[in-house]
Formats: structure tokens, sequence, C-alpha cells
């Protein structure tokens, strides 16, 4: 193993707690803390007001949420029954699980595929990278359209099976983009010591650019999870109720709700969903992915890099 | 016009457009398949008489409808049950059906007892594929695209998809031989559909290819807080500066005498109905009018901008959903919103007699003409056939037949509340009442109402008064129902450019009405609207006319 | 071009002389045989990529045809009837377009001006806290708008600044002039670019935060002791280790510029009117899609990607100018 890896491993810094401040940084000035500290509390602020009000509202009752025109800001008496009647019947609970389980799944076939392209795409002068690369990016500049879609998921007998929420989004170019940027960032003193030290690009990649690469790869894990856990606009072309995953069954507690007044020849028979259902769809539909988060921090600790590039 | 004449023009379009390669698959398709553009209208057709009217003769109701759409009212729960269908529609047979939905997904057919007991009623294995309301456009755009169509689609909820009615002639079963006349007495309960439901459905090409769901006479109306609108001085043959007056004593503080939402428009087509502009279109002689070139709905539009200018409305209209609209009028922040007659069923109970609610009776407006009121299509929608053999047609239509079962049958109680003592049990008066089961597994989640229903009853269960009340309303207002006299004709114009004039016309309107464009804006939007096509739609409306009377 | 690019990585290629040839290493110049078996790990990690981009995107491509056809669905894509360049005739002779362009344009800027540098401003800020524990904290509630959506943060911002609005109250009760923003059609698009930044910023400073875990610490000690003070250490270092990612993720940006918040434009047009709130998206949604016209959905399709192509390539290029990667090369 070559020194450079191996100060590499080394060179990891301790994860830092508390105001540990190294002495080469001067006293903060007493106003630049103050500017920090107030554009800090409104970001706060700003964000956590309203997410206490969906969470209060989802906790309230009907006639609570009717009184006070929409929002609660505090619930009286809080209720579980938004909850219970969104569970009720477990479809709800079901397609939670389709979800997970797409999530989970396409997350890691995406950054596995987008792993090797990105890596691929980032060596200089790969047969055949620059025309490749183009053409993804051209896919980016004109998406196929809605029903030519449809036609080759039908085509690939895909219709109605989980695949077809996972394989037409399989690559996000933006993402490919951006994790070849990063691989592009490494260094390349790391890579002519690794090839002196005779490994090849199989082993640079694992041993050298993951590792240096973690925080890169923890957002783009992130940006699929995400956006394999709210889509649902695939779910809705593509495949029967039976198999739709959270998203998608949620739209019809606050979208099928919202809209069915909305058309003037629509049925007003139909009820809307209280206020207090669709407060509770946002919630449910938020906090599994929301869990996801602070398992990822640990990977954006300042400094990986420190201490790799002593050769 | 012939389909080859047709395939050839394409061709001979392709090559002046440089892409003769790419005709020549095109030219074997059209030839292959015949699809390309139908003519769908009716003009110069020898048309499919309407199915014969056969109303069914189940519990009396306690105040009598009409054949023309008002609803026969039960004030109670009908106490013996009669049945409509004698044998069971199917063998086993499978079925699939696609259909919008307003609900929440039905549980999977192995778990969901209500699915079940209708499979079992019908003798038919059922495959649902619901559609919701917001997805509607595209998931049905992708059915027609993908040619593999199920057995039975139900087009409604007051959408046009785009040639639709050029879809049904080319794809799917013409009815006509099974439905037409008298042959239609095979069906009772279908036989039982008045004949304005078929009329407001209308004719493709001439033929009948579709089951209409019925809708009754009552269309959007304006629903009231009873008690603030007395208060504020409403009265019995009021006028619209009366109309004004009330609002604006209703108006005080945080609490607005009318209600709107941004889809709702600030109630245009009821304020520009009671002044007297048509329901879209007017026939004049044999020649259609637009309802926005007339002075009346100019007028309509001018007085719901003085009633905004005078605060009466809740801020921010073109913002507010209908949602958040309806959450203000139960409680109690505005004093009327306009909502179709169906809201009544739900807004009972949500409001729970906080306040009396009740339908306006329209006001006469100040430019003296005579007061209209929007009458709702008979046909909500409407249920067309994959093409296929006639044994399969019969077992399909004997399957609607059982979903059209009209109130007072055993058959209607399995549909619309599902099993009792599983999703149902009965108070004491005998209403069905929901169980917890009930809540989850009901035609709301299971659509099966919107391929085929009976006609609508005035019925809320425990509230014989709320039934009495509105009958009488009802009957009121009647004679001032306004139909739109283009529903049931086509015009290849409205399916190419009318969605496009809608979009214009509420824009207009409502920058109008919001205080964003003065009422002149209104005549320079008429001009381009007829440049657009409305004198084209006009056109097309009246020639379908007059091959129809 | 080509050979400038090899030149300048020649030098990667001399020092790592483990190639057959001894010259190859990575950038050899080898026959096309050569570089296919040197580079056949790397085609191999490609490969699942590659197959997805031909199937499902070439795949599906040839469906921009209908762009230049009046489409039917149920006639299929051969059948339907050729109209050459008739969608986009119509498409550019309509005044509305190019007033949907214009709003398009403008919110677009009024984005890249205001909305682009701010999450990279909070990253900064995040970065330079000592203090981890509230670093994380502060990023871990800053993300959460992100997960909302449009309609429930079009719905917020009713709630503060509406008529009826918390803002209004406060000013109401204060005896002051209240305001009016939402339904203002000239307050429109600075508050499109205030609901973008409240539901955005936040989401958007991960990726720079990611960039920043690869600056190397100690270049801060020593710049430090060098004399560097706060600001000269944030411009020659901390700024220095974002900036290719940001240029990347600008002509990224400017690829899709005539995309701008479909949802969010939809849901808030009939309160200030097309005038103010009409672009691209909206207006294809209403012609297009409402309308079932999807061969001109697919024109504009095509317009709003060859607009985007040409940012993209003279953007790359302005990029090189300044020394910067790009997204190709």
């Amino acid at each position: 193993m070559s020194s450079a890896t191996q100060s590499l491993r080394r060179g990891r810094p301790a994860r830092r707690r508390g105001p540990v401040r190294p002495a080469w940084v001067e006293q903060p000035k007493a106003a630049t803390t103050v500017a920090k500290a107030i554009a800090l509390a409104a970001v706060v602020l700003l964000v956590t007001v309203p997410f206490l009000i969906i969470v209060s509202t989802s906790f309230a009752s009907n006639a609570e949420v009717v009184a006070n025109g929409g929002w609660v800001l505090w619930p009286q008496h809080p209720t579980l029954r938004a909850y219970r009647e969104l569970f009720a019947g477990g479809i709800v609970t079901h397609a939670l699980w389709v979800s997970a389980g797409v999530t989970v799944i396409g997350t890691a076939a995406s950054l596995a595929c987008t792993i090797g392209l990105a890596y691929a795409l980032s060596r200089r002068d790969v047969f055949g990278g620059k025309p490749i690369l183009l053409l993804i990016l051209f896919t980016f500049l004109f998406p196929p359209g809605m029903i030519p879609g449809f036609l080759l998921i039908k085509g690939l007998h895909l219709l109605d099976s989980y695949g077809a929420l996972v394989a037409p989004v399989l690559i996000n170019v933006f993402n490919l983009i951006v994790l070849r940027g990063f691989f592009q960032s490494v260094p390349e003193e790391l890579y002519e010591a690794a090839r002196l030290d005779g490994a090849g690009e199989w082993l640079i990649l694992r041993r050298i650019v993951l590792p240096l690469s973690k925080a890169a790869l923890a957002v783009v894990g992130l940006f699929y999870a995400v956006s394999y856990w709210n889509a649902w606009f695939y779910a809705s072309i593509y495949l029967d109720s039976g198999h739709w995953p959270l998203q998608q069954v949620l739209r019809t507690y606050v979208v099928g709700g919202s809209q069915l007044a909305d058309s003037a020849a629509g049925d007003a028979g139909a009820v809307a969903a209280p206020q207090t259902i669709q407060m509770a769809v946002l919630v449910v539909a938020t906090v599994p992915i929301l869990l996801v988060y602070p398992f990822l921090q640990k990977y954006f600790t300042k400094g990986v890099l420190t201490g790799a590039i002593k050769s | 016009m012939s389909t080859s004449s047709f395939s050839r023009r394409t061709l001979l379009r392709s090559i002046a457009a440089g892409g003769a390669a790419m005709a020549a698959p095109s030219v074997l398709t059209a030839c292959s398949t015949s699809s390309a553009r139908h003519d769908v209208g009716n003009a110069g057709k020898k048309l499919a008489p309407w199915p014969a009217y056969v109303p069914f003769a189940g519990p009396a109701p306690d105040l009598p409808g009409t054949a023309d759409g008002i609803q026969p009212g039960y004030l109670s729960y009908p106490k013996s049950l009669v049945s409509a269908v004698h044998d069971k529609p199917g063998k086993g047979e499978t079925i699939k059906v696609m259909s919008i939905t307003y609900g929440t997904p039905p549980k999977p057919a192995g778990q969901n007892r209500f699915w079940a007991a209708i499979n079992e009623a019908l003798g038919v294995n059922i495959e649902f594929t619901v559609v919701p309301d917001a997805d509607y456009m595209t998931k049905m755009a992708t059915m027609m695209a993908g040619n593999d169509l199920p057995d039975l689609i139900n087009f409604g909820g007051g959408h046009t998809l785009p040639r639709e009615a050029d879809f049904v002639a080319a794809k799917c079963a013409d009815l006509s031989e099974y439905l037409s006349g008298d042959a239609i007495k095979a069906y009772p309960n279908l036989a039982n559909l008045p004949t304005y439901v078929w009329q407001d459905m209308g004719h493709i090409g001439g033929r009948l290819y579709g089951i209409p769901v019925q809708r009754s006479a009552p269309g959007n109306c304006l629903w009231i807080n009873n008690d603030v609108f007395t208060a504020a001085g409403m009265k019995d043959g009021w006028t619209s500066d009366d109309f004004m007056e009330v609002a604006k004593n209703a108006t005080h503080g945080k609490k607005y005498g009318l209600g709107s939402s941004a889809p709702l428009l600030f109630g245009e087509t009821m304020h520009t109905m009671a002044f007297g502009a048509p329901q879209g279109w007017k026939l004049d002689g044999s020649a259609f009018v637009s309802a926005y070139t007339t002075d009346e709905y100019r007028a309509g539009i001018e007085f719901m901008s003085k009633l905004r200018q005078a605060g009466v409305y809740n801020p921010n209209v073109l913002g507010t959903s209908t949602v958040d609209t309806k959450t203000y009028f139960y409680n109690g922040t505005v004093a009327s919103m306009v909502d179709g007659f169906g809201a009544l069923s739900t807004s009972v109970p949500s409001i729970k007699d906080a306040f009396v609610l009740d339908a306006a009776v329209p006001y006469t407006p100040g430019n003296g003409a005579k007061p209209g009121m929007q009458r709702a299509k008979g046909a909500w929608g409407y249920t067309v056939l994959k093409k296929t053999t006639p044994d399969r047609i019969k077992l399909i239509l004997r399957v609607l037949d059982y979903l059209a079962s009209p109130f007072g049958t055993k058959e209607y109680e399995l549909n619309h509340f599902g099993v009792e003592g599983t999703h149902f049990t009965r108070d004491k008066n005998g209403s069905p009442i929901a169980t917890d089961l009930g809540l989850v597994e009901n035609p709301v989640q299971l659509p099966v109402k919107y391929l085929c229903d009976a006609p609508q009853v005035l019925y809320v269960p425990g509230r014989p008064d709320v039934v009495q009340r509105n009958h009488a309303w009802q009957l009121k207002v009647a004679p001032m129902l306004v139909r739109n006299p283009a529903w049931g004709l086509q015009s290849e114009n409205n399916s190419k450019v009318g969605a496009s004039i809608d979009t214009l016309r509420t824009d207009t309107v409502g920058s109008i009405i919001a205080g964003r464009k003065p009422l002149s804006a209104w005549d320079d939007t008429v001009k381009k609207m007829r440049s657009m096509g409305l004198d084209r739609i006009a056109e097309d409306y009246a020639k379908d006319y007059a091959s129809n009377h | 071009m080509a050979i400038a690019e090899r030149d300048a990585t020649g030098r990667a290629g001399a020092a790592g002389a483990s190639g057959a040839d001894g010259r190859a290493g990575r950038t050899g110049r080898g026959t096309r045989l050569k570089r296919l078996r040197r580079d056949w790990v790397l085609l191999a990690l490609m490969a699942p990529g590659v197959a997805y981009f031909l199937v499902f995107h070439y795949g599906a491509l040839a469906g921009n045809v209908i762009a230049f056809k009046d489409y039917v669905p149920f006639d299929g894509l051969w059948a339907s009837q050729w109209v050459g360049l008739d969608n986009f005739r119509t498409m550019f002779g309509d005044p509305d377009f190019w007033s949907a362009v214009l709003n398009t344009v403008w919110i677009a800027l009024l984005q890249l001006v205001f909305f682009f540098p701010v999450p990279i401003a909070l990253a900064m800020l995040l970065h330079s806290l000592t203090r981890d524990s509230v670093r994380r904290f502060v990023q871990s509630v800053a993300y959460l708008p992100h997960f909302l959506s449009w309609v429930i943060v079009v719905a917020v911002f009713q709630q503060v600044l509406g008529e009826t609005g918390l803002l209004n109250n406060v000013l109401g009760d204060a005896h002051l002039h209240t305001v009016n923003i939402i339904g203002n059609p000239t307050a429109f698009k600075p508050l499109v670019i205030a609901e973008v930044i409240w539901k955005d910023c936040g989401w958007g400073t991960i990726i720079f935060l990611a960039a920043l875990t690869q600056v190397d610490e100690q270049q801060y000690e020593a710049a430090a002791i060098d004399g560097a003070g706060p600001w000269r250490r944030f411009w020659h270092i901390t700024l220095p280790s974002v900036r290719p990612i940001i240029v990347l993720l600008l002509i990224m940006r400017l690829g899709d510029i005539l995309s701008v918040g479909f949802e969010q434009m939809l849901l808030q047009r009939a309160s200030v009117g097309a005038d103010a709130a009409e672009v691209i998206d909206t207006f294809v949604y209403y012609k297009g899609l409402v309308g079932g016209d999807y061969g001109y959905a697919a024109a504009a399709g095509l317009f709003k990607g060859v607009v985007g192509a040409a940012l993209v390539f003279a953007a790359n290029k302005i990029a090189h100018r300044l020394g910067e990667q790009g997204v190709y090369r």
C-alpha cells in the first residue's frame, strides 16, 4: 500500500465536538458573531414555525380547525383521529412499504450505475468519453415526451411492475454530472501514486476515489432517495392502484379532494379531505425520508482531504 | 370523407415536408387500421332513435319528482325494498373497467368485502383501474395511445379529452342496436334513465356509443347561511340591488357576505345567468350564439366587479382553493358560496346545524332580464365498451343494468351502502349508517357508481326537514333552469380550440373582477375568442343541431 | 484543442508509466484497439449507464417527432398527420407565447441573481461555524421546507403575507399601512423568488457543504500563519474549492433555464393573472396538454431544448476561457 493512501487513512481528522477553535483562528469580532447568530436564528424560526403549525393541525380536531379557519398553532385537545383515518384499511401502510422498497432498491441501483458511469467519464481520454458525455447531455436537454415514454414501458412489458418506477429514472443527468465533477476534483497526484503501486482502475475507484468522495456520494444518494420517495407521476400512469407507492396514494387524499370541487362539473357529492387529514398526510409523507438525513450528516465533516496529499 | 382520401393527403403532405421515408409506415397503418379521422358529426346522418323511457315502479317517493330532472324526495329510507334484477348478469367472466375516482384507492380485491359482494352479485370478476381526477387527462391519454383498452371505460367528471369522440367512434362498440328505441327494454334499469339524460350525452356520428351516468336538473347554485342572509335583509323577489345590500350588510370585520375560490371564479356562472346570460350557448332560431358574446354576460361580470369593489368577497378569491372556501363557509367566515347541488349531502353533516343552510333563489337583475339558473348536464359522463362480440356486449350491458338499479331496491342498497351488518347497520328509522368498515369499503373507493348509476333522488338520512326544504326549492327554481343547447352535439373546432378559448375567458373574467383590467378588456377578449374559433364552433353546432331537429 | 488537452495531462501519463507501451498510462494515444483494451474496466463500469440512456432515452426520443405532427394518440406516432412546421409557426406567431417567454426569462434571471447565490452563502456561513452541534442543527432544520409541496408553500406564504395574513394583522394593529403582496402582479416576481429561497435554500446548501468537505484544512492554517485574515482565507481558499461545482451547477441551470417552477406558477397564476405569471411551461400546459395538442407541447419542448443547448454550449466555452473545467471539455 502506498504512502499516499496510508497517510490518507491516518490523516482523517478526529471528529470535533463543541467549540474547539484551532489556535490559528483569530478571536471573531463580536459584531460578526451577533450577525451570524441573527441570520441563523432567522433561518431556524422561518422554517420551524410553519412546520409546527402543520404538525399541530394534523393533531387537532376537525372542529377546532374549522373554528380557526384552517390552521391550528397548538391543538387544544390533541387527537390521533386524522392518523387513524389515514391508516384505516391498510392501504397507506402497504404503500409505505412499497415506497420504502422502491427507495432503497432504486437508490442502490441508481448509485451503482451513476458511480460507474461518472467515474469512467471522469477519467481523461477514456475511450468514447466525450461523445458519450455529449449524448447523455443531449438527453438532459431533450427529454422524451410522456406518451413515447409510456409506449416504451409498455413495449418492455414493465407496465404495472415496480421496475417501471426505477428503470425510466435510473440515472439522473444532473446527479451524474455533479458526481463526475467531484470525482474530477480528486487530486491527480493520488492517481499517480496509486498507479505507481500498480493499482488498476477498479482498485483506484474503490480505495481512493470512493472513500474521498463520501460527501458527494451522500449528497447524490440523498438526491436519488428523495426523488424515489417523492415520485408519483410514473406510478400514476404506469401502475394500477394496488401497486401505488405512498406519494401517489397520499395525493388522492390531498389533490383528489381539492381538485374535485374545482372541476365545475365534478361530482359535488364526494367529500374533500379535511385539513387535519391533509396535514397528517404531509407528516406521513415527509417524516420517513427526513429520518435519513441525520445518518448522512456525518459524511459532511470538514476536511476529508486534509493530509491526503502529503506525498 | 373517406379514410383513404385522408391518408393519401397525409402522404402528399409528408413528402412535401421532406418526410417520405417516414410516411411509408404511416400509409400502411392508416390503411390497415382505418383509424385516421372519423367523421363524428351528426350532420347528414340518420340518427339512431333515443332509448325508450320506461320509469321503474319502485317504492313511491314522499315528494314526487319529474321526468325532467326534479328529484323525487324521500323523507325516510323505504321500509320494504324490491328487486330490480332477477338473474345474475354473469357466469364468472372477468371484466376490466376503468373510471375516474374522487376517493382514495380501493383495498385490493382479495381483502375487500364490498368488492367481493359486488362481484358475487354481478356474477363476474371485476378488475378495476381507478383514475384520480387529478391524473385523468394524462392517464386517459396514455390509455388511448396504448391501444390496449379495458372492456369498459367511463368518460366523465367535466373533462373532455382531446378527440374523445374520434376515439370512441374508432375504438368503441356501437351500441345503437342494443339501446335504441324499444331495444333498451331488455335492460329495464337502463330504460329507467329519462330521455333528457340520453340527449345530453348525444350521438356520435349519428349512433349511440355510451350509457350515461345520470344527474338531476339542479346545477351550481348559491348556498347561503340563511341566518346571516335573513338578518342582512334577504327577502323574496329580491333584485340585484337588494343582493348588493344584503352582501354588504353581511360583511363586517373579517366576515364576508360572499365566498368564492379561484375555480368558482366569483360565482361567475351563477351571476351571469341571473343576469339572463345563457349557459354556454343560446339557440337563436337555428343559429348558435355564444353566452360570452351577449350583453347579459357582460352585465353579470360588471355586477360581480362591483360586488368585489364593495369588499363583500373574501380576500384574494383567485388565490383560494375550493376546499378552503368550504371551510370558511362552514365556520361562518363567509356567508355564502356557489357549489353544485350535490354538495347538500356533505354540507349538512359538516355544518351540524350551526346555521340554516339554504340554496338561494336567483335575484332579479338590474338589466331587466329574466333571471336564469344553471341546469346541470343530464349526463355527468358516459361509459363506453371496447369493441367485442355481441354476447359479451350483452353481458356487460346486463352488468351496467344491475348497477343502474333504482333507489328503493335491494340492488341499489348493495351498490351504494354495501352489505348489511358488514358495511352498514340501520338506525331506528331504518336509515343505513356506515360501519367502520363501510368507511373504507364503499362506492367512493371502488367507484362502481361512475360506471353506471340509478337516477338521483333527494334523500338525506335522518333529515326529512332538509329534504322538504330543498324539494320545495327545486320546484320553485325549476322554471328558471337553463340548459346548454350544445350538449350532446359535436363540434370539431370545439375539441381543437375550446380549451384555449376557455383559458383566455377565465383569465380575463378573473382579471376584470379582481380589478386588474377594465371592463372594456372584455370586448377585446370577445373579439379574440371569435377569431380563435368561437364563430366556427357556433357553425359546427348549428349544423349538428339542424340534422337533429 | 484535443491535442492541447492531452499535452496538459501528459504529465500524469508520463508519471504513470505502468501502461503497456510505456507511454500510455491513462492518456496514451495508441490505436483504437489498444485504447479499448486499456480501458475495458472503465468501459465495463460505464456499460449499465450507457445502456440505460440508449434504451430509456434514445428509445423514446423519436417521440419528439410529434412536434411536426398533428398527433392523435390512438392513431399512433406514425399514422398521425404530418404538419411540418405548423406547430412552430403557430407558437412563434402567438404574442402570448412571447409574453410567456419574457416572463420566464425574467424570473429565471431573477432566480440566478437572487436565489442561486443564497445556498452558497448559507453553506459558507454554516462552514464558518466552529460549533459542530449548531451547524448540524441549523443544517437539519434549514432543509426541511424542500419536502413541502408547492401547494403548502404557497398556502404558508398566503397565511403570512396575505391581505388578512399575519404581517398585515401586525401592521394593522400597529396602525401602520397594510401591504398588498399576495395577488398583486407587481409584487409577484419578488414573491416567487422569496418562495423559492424559503423552500430550497437549505436544500441547496447540501451540495456545497459536500464540496467544502474537500477543503484542505491545513491550507487555512498555513495561510493564517502567513498573515491572511478571515476574508482573504475565504477568498483564496474556501471560494476556489467550491468554484468548480458552482460553475457546474450554473451551466446545468442554464440548460434548463426555460423551466421555472411549473407547479409554483400554475398555483398562483389565477391570483395575479396571466400577464404576470404565465411562463412557458404553464402556457404549454394550457395550450398543449389541457387542449390535448401534444404536437404543440413537443414543439415547445424542442424550443426549450434548443435554447438550453445553446446556453450550455456558450457557458461551457466561457467557463473554459476562465480556466474552469465546465461540464465537458
